[in-house]
């Protein structure tokens, strides 16, 4: 999954450095059709350098991947359903930053605490996931 | 379509059957899987072999993913058979008429698309009639011409299609050559039954079963569109057009269609599974007579289709499904072929021309009006179709852009919905906002509620986003 992220958006997000321009913060932030919202759990996966993809774009289509920066994060990937869009689950201890980076939407910077990642579903015949 | 009462009600009990009889299969199958768990072996009503095949070396377990890998590509294939390719199929069907029962008729009449193939037949039957009872001696080869330029006027998609045309021709000549008696049966309907299952059954512990249900046969069948059932709808359409529907005959698989097969053939040629030499070949040449496109097995002759030339398709939530916005989905040798958006079958011209408002609003079948209304834009569909505004508010921590509200009437879409529209926070490289539509339930009274209800948040959560991009 990264190997394609990497392969398809080195260049883009070339132009899109940790910058100070992309605020750090600890409430609900929204990339696109994901969504950072604070939440009790707690992540055990190390993010690696290469980023953690926790949403792969349809069709070689963009993808949301989680970076850690300044120290370790962690970030567990889960199956999303449509009674529960939790996509994955992120932990940034004190001391680390992570950053969720898209091609389009470019880098959202998460502060220390626990969050899950959703995914925005829309109403079908069947409740089903919006693909991007 | 003219398919008058009887025939379309005894279509559907044949259907109804035909669904009985896979979900009775599906069951056995499952009750297989479930009822021991932990992998303890049940002897009630399974002979134990001293050789059952228990678990996999590190070897063959390592051999998955590239037997997974070439089953894809298997079942996925673009290029034409080669004549090897071809003699390998010929014997695997001889073998099917064999277990049968029924003399192989060596005659192949093969087809560039499953729409010849499904309209040869019955069309030869109608030239052969005709034949018979005109006086006037018309000769073979305008009969036939003349049947096929109708079927050109009753089936679009063949008419429009001018090598479809030229291979329905000479396939109904072939036909018509094969028979000359004038009169030919179906010689069976479905794979003929061998007692391989079985022999396999009792070969393999519950446990390896389900491995390879799971880490064979699965990922394979997620992998691969399912072209034989998005065929169905239009074949049936189409022989519909020209004849009775009692003419209709279901396809034999062809080598798209995933079927347990698949964990057949991993037992038997990576795990090494211990079978007789006559159960081996059998499973082998069973499989062969799936290994060209589908097919139609006659007492006369036998019909059959060569591969697509080309597939379109996407990956959504780990299964692969038939899509392609600009042309076929799926296109075969003559150019025939098949539309989808996004998994489902739609007309032709809808991909290609696209539909205005009317139109969409004339097209009966919802899951293809949904397919219609997407293909031009929710966005753009509102406004000239008029919806009615319920409700607009600012979007959370997307400055200077509002989230719009829609009410769609009932008659758009087979269930009760409304439209949001939101406007991305990002803006495009050309400095416009990309506009994006989400159907919610009628239960979102609000904006906000429903943009809320996307993410499955509380609206106080969604208003006090932080920052959106």
């Amino acid at each position: 999954m990264t190997a394609e992220f990497n392969s398809i958006e080195d260049g883009a997000l070339a132009q899109w450095e940790f910058d100070a321009d992309v605020p750090v913060l600890a409430g609900a932030q929204r990339q696109g059709d994901v969504l950072v919202l604070p939440a009790q759990v707690a992540a055990t996966t190390v993010v690696p350098t290469s980023g953690t993809a926790v949403l792969v774009g349809e069709n070689a289509g963009n993808s949301h991947v989680i970076y850690a920066a300044d120290g370790p994060a962690y970030c567990d990937i889960v199956t999303p359903y449509f009674e529960n869009l939790r996509i994955a689950t992120l932990t940034v201890p004190v001391g680390s930053t992570a950053y969720l980076g898209h091609a389009e939407h470019g880098y959202m910077g998460i502060a220390p605490g626990n969050y899950e990642i959703r995914r925005q579903r829309e109403m079908a015949a069947r409740v089903r996931m919006v693909a991007d | 379509m003219l398919v008058t009462h009887t025939d379309e009600k005894e279509w559907w009990v044949n259907l109804l059957n035909r669904t009985i009889e896979g979900f009775a299969n599906l069951i056995d199958s499952l009750v297989d899987l479930i009822d021991v768990d932990g992998g303890e072996e049940s002897d009630t009503f399974r002979r134990t072999r001293p050789t059952q095949l228990t678990e996999l070396s590190a070897d063959q377990r390592d051999r998955m993913a590239a037997f997974v890998t070439e089953r894809i590509d298997y079942a996925r294939r673009t290029m034409p058979l080669t004549e090897h390719e071809w003699a390998v199929w010929e014997a695997g069907a001889r073998k099917c008429y064999e277990l049968v029962g029924v003399p192989w008729p060596g005659e192949v009449v093969k087809v560039p698309s499953p729409v010849v193939g499904a309209l040869a037949p019955p069309i030869a039957e109608s030239v052969i009639r005709q034949l018979g009872k005109s006086k006037s001696g018309i000769s073979v080869e305008s009969a036939v011409r003349s049947a096929v330029d109708s079927a050109g006027r009753s089936v679009p998609s063949v008419g429009d299609t001018p090598l479809a045309g030229e291979a329905l021709y000479q396939a109904v000549r072939d036909v018509i050559d094969a028979t000359p008696s004038g009169v030919f049966r179906s010689a069976f309907d479905g794979m003929p039954a061998t007692p391989m299952y079985e022999e396999i059954h009792s070969a393999v512990s519950r446990r390896m079963l389900r491995t390879c249900f799971y880490e064979a046969f699965e990922p394979v069948l997620y992998a691969v569109p399912d072209v034989d059932t998005a065929i169905r709808t239009p074949l049936h359409a189409a022989v519909c057009a020209v004849s009775s529907a009692k003419k209709w005959r279901i396809p034999l698989a062809g080598r798209s269609q995933v079927g347990f097969d698949v964990g057949w053939a991993f037992l038997r040629d990576v795990a090494a599974l211990d079978l007789d030499h006559e159960t081996r070949e059998n499973s082998l040449v069973i499989e062969n007579s799936q290994s060209a496109g589908c097919w139609w097995p006659f007492h006369e002759f036998v019909v059959v289709c060569g591969l697509p030339t080309e597939l379109h398709t996407e990956t959504v939530d780990g299964s692969s499904r038939l899509h392609n916005a600009d042309g076929r989905a799926v296109r075969w040798g003559d150019g025939w072929g098949i539309h989808a958006w996004h998994g489902i079958t739609v007309p032709c011209d809808l991909i290609e021309n696209g539909w205005d408002a009317k139109r969409i609003m004339a097209e009966r079948n919802a899951e293809v009006r949904r397919c219609a209304i997407e293909h031009i834009g929710w966005d753009r569909f509102v406004t000239t179709a008029g919806f009615k505004l319920i409700d607009q508010a600012p979007d959370p921590a997307n400055p200077g852009q509002v989230l719009r509200l829609y009410n769609v009437p009932r008659s758009v879409l087979d269930h009760r919905a409304r439209i949001l529209l939101c406007v991305n926070a990002t803006t495009e490289r050309s400095g416009t906002r990309r506009v994006y539509a989400l159907s919610v339930p009628t239960t979102c009274r609000t904006a906000l509620a429903a943009a809320a209800w996307s993410f499955d948040v509380p609206e106080q959560a969604y208003e006090q986003l932080a920052r959106a991009t």
